[in-house]
């Protein structure tokens, strides 16, 4: 195994693959940034490019662009509130409110240091864990997957822009919305109206460049003023802040970044998931819940360092099963076929150097897009002080190209006009927008794991797998935790308040 | 119109929602509705509690939430009612209009939303009839000189450039094919 460490890491170090990383990472950080367009788009244009080169370099274009994507997109959910993806979603709830406060380099500092811990974590562990983990994968069937998704719900309970009521609904309509479409178990058109455009569902990019980007821009008009009002000289934070933030919450990073290896291994889950459990986590972990959603760094820290570990952990179901961890994977599931490499179980012993090789991309990507980040962040930091004048028109222009972009339909830019309604009345009256994606992300997942465990297992299927019914008590009790924590608390606030009256 | 009378509205046209989903769920097989129907009226008993909920409690205390209610949140000393609801809800300064119509370019919150939705509708309709270039190009021009950021000449030359690095970016980098607008066969014919 060591052998194949030292020929993994090897075989990167030619010049044409240091250079196919270096422009991978640049250009991967360029699309990032674009909202709408996000690793799987990154990596599937630049597959046409990558044939008739090397193995190694090959894949160092393809998943250096794709983990760059990743800090990309967190850079506009931080600064404008428009995540780049869906997996960024859970940064702008502590991001945005710290750039508010004139910290934005510190949480883009913090962010890109957390994404380079959670994927050095996540590739050392799951080195190291190669041989336990794939019969535990084994182990694990639909219901579990159904309790994993359920766990990513429970973010709902725990935030919701200060009204609980009106974030479960909000959470309602994302789930109701997710099933627009054919329905994948029974391939019944539903709530398409006859349309061909709508039997494809709404895309989440479209819907969150709707809900965040375009709603965005419109109170920026209302309010009247840049997103930061104030100076960005005042900038009361620096990068080196954030850098330290990610190093001083070491065991959150670690935490995190476990979480996101385990969701990347299990297929079919995605980091969209990950980002959202990561920040559930950090929340229900935390002694100072009430901070979340106000600028907590570690609402950045945890979310980035999942998604940075989940793109190890997404390598394992796709080398090991040829099962794809997520619609990145699966772009490169295809570009293994196409240089004569057949994923499988003879991947860990025939293949193990390549295997390592991927692992090292990670690694040094991971340090290469940081590095960039950390350079570029101060730069970035006076992105929210621009005119309102400039910044309407260039963000709505980006956005609107970005949503036709991410699948070539023309609807999908009046979709992204409707979300942008929607989620202007949505803020305005304190429906969560956020709650609404987090039910459209994990409504798919909900609704297959369910007709599946329902078929495989019956009715009371939580019951008759233990595995499953530890997940469920578990999500029971992590839900609960911050109520009663909370009534602890005024209990306690209240005897207190008695005794000095 | 008061704000409970807008809140009321909002809850309405969402009950509505959840109603329709649930009339036109029925008619599908009972494995196509066995989520959205019990989804659906879990926001109805949610929404109904909502309504009852917030016509009960004054205005200024909207964003109080039932839930939030029963775990007691109570003031904490050396705060005030106001403050614990601003924590509460979102706390963001860029969530609250302007009050001032004069700092606002004399313009009311309610005028200024009717045009905010108004300048998104025209350029998605600028979008279906010339395509995204031509539109962007169209749109930031007039978005610079209208709001007289720029001169003419010069809201002309940066629209020129930002439309040309969108177009760099988007179709030549990323051999994203275009859509060239409702128009296009109309223009092509002459």
């Amino acid at each position: 195994m060591l052998e194949a460490i030292v020929d993994g890491l090897t075989a990167l170090l030619t010049p044409q693959a240091g250079l196919f990383m270096f422009i991978g990472v640049i250009y991967g950080l360029v699309v990032g940034i674009l909202p709408g367009l996000g690793g799987i788009v990154a990596m599937a244009l630049l597959l046409p490019f990558a044939y008739g080169y090397e193995t190694p370099a090959m894949l160092a274009l393809l998943l250096g662009a794709h983990i760059a994507t990743i800090w990309g997109s967190s850079v506009t959910g931080i600064l404008f509130k428009v995540p780049g993806a869906a997996k960024s979603l859970a940064l702008i709830f502590d991001g945005y409110p710290l750039t508010l406060q004139g910290q934005a380099s510190r949480a883009l500092g913090a962010s890109a240091t957390a994404a380079l811990l959670g994927g050095i974590i996540g590739a050392i562990f799951l080195a190291i864990s190669i041989p336990i983990v794939r019969p535990v994968m084994l182990y694990l069937g639909p219901p579990e997957y159904l309790m994993m998704a359920l766990w990513g719900l429970t973010i709902i309970a725990t935030f919701s822009e200060g009204s609980l009521l009106k974030g479960l609904v909000a959470a309602c309509i994302g789930v109701l919305i997710a099933f627009i479409g054919m329905d994948p178990v029974t391939a019944t058109p539903r709530f398409t109206f006859d349309s061909i455009f709508l039997l494809d569902g709404i895309s989440f990019p479209v819907a969150m460049i709707g809900l965040f980007a375009v709603s965005e821009m419109m109170k920026l008009f209302v309010k009247g003023g840049s997103i930061l009002d104030r100076d960005v000289t005042n900038e009361d934070s620096s990068v080196l802040d954030g850098v330290k933030d990610a190093f001083r919450h070491w065991w959150l990073v670690v935490r995190s970044s476990l979480l996101g290896v385990w969701i990347g291994v299990l297929p079919g889950i995605g980091a969209s998931v990950g980002g959202i459990a990561a920040y559930a986590h950090a929340v229900q972990t935390s002694k100072t819940p009430e901070r979340f959603g106000k600028g907590a760094i570690e609402g950045v820290i945890a979310p980035d360092a999942t998604v940075g570990a989940n793109e190890g952990g997404g390598l394992m179901p796709t080398l090991a099963f040829g099962i794809p961890g997520g619609e990145s994977m699966a772009i490169l599931l295809i570009a293994f076929i196409s240089m004569g490499v057949t994923p499988g179980p003879q991947m860990l012993t025939n293949n193990l150097d390549l295997v390592f090789t991927m692992m090292w991309i990670i690694v040094l990507a991971n340090v290469m897009t940081t590095l960039i980040g950390l350079v570029c962040t101060p730069y970035l930091a006076r992105l929210p002080s621009m005119n309102p004048n400039l910044m309407i028109p260039l963000v709505l222009s980006v956005c609107f190209i970005g949503a036709f972009a991410t699948r070539g339909h023309i609807e999908d830019v009046v979709v992204a006009t409707v979300f942008g309604g929607i989620g202007y009345i949505m803020d305005k009256y304190n429906y969560s927008r956020a709650n609404l994606v987090i039910g459209m992300v994990l409504a798919e997942m909900i609704e297959r794991n369910l007709h599946i465990s329902l078929s495989l297992y019956g009715d009371s299927f939580i019951f008759t797998r233990p595995i499953t019914l530890t997940m469920f008590i578990f999500i029971i009790v992590t839900t609960a935790m911050p109520f009663i924590r909370n009534w602890r608390r005024n209990r306690a606030l209240a005897t207190e308040t008695g005794g000095v009256q | 119109m008061s704000r409970h009378t807008q809140e009321n509205i909002l809850a309405f046209v969402l009950l509505c929602f959840f109603v329709g989903i649930i009339i036109l769920s029925s008619e599908y097989g009972p494995r196509a509705r066995l989520v959205p129907i019990p989804i659906s009226v879990l926001g109805m008993i949610l929404l109904a509690i909502q309504i009852i909920w917030q016509n009960l409690r004054p205005a200024d205390e909207l964003h109080v939430d039932v839930l939030e209610f029963l775990t007691k949140q109570e003031i904490k000393p050396g705060e005030t009612e106001g403050s614990v609801q601003a924590s509460s809800s979102a706390p963001e300064p860029v969530h609250t209009a302007s009050k001032n119509p004069a700092e606002s370019g004399g313009l009311t919150s309610n005028m200024r939303e009717t045009v905010a939705f108004g300048k998104v509708i025209l350029f998605t309709g600028l979008f279906l009839l010339f395509g995204p270039i031509p539109s962007i190009f169209i749109f930031t021009f007039g978005y610079f000189f209208l709001s007289r950021h720029f001169s003419w000449q010069k809201a002309l030359f940066y629209s020129a450039v930002f439309s040309a690095v969108i177009y760099g970016l988007f179709v030549e980098g990323l051999q994203i094919q275009l859509y060239h607008g409702v128009l296009d066969p109309l223009i092509n014919n002459y």
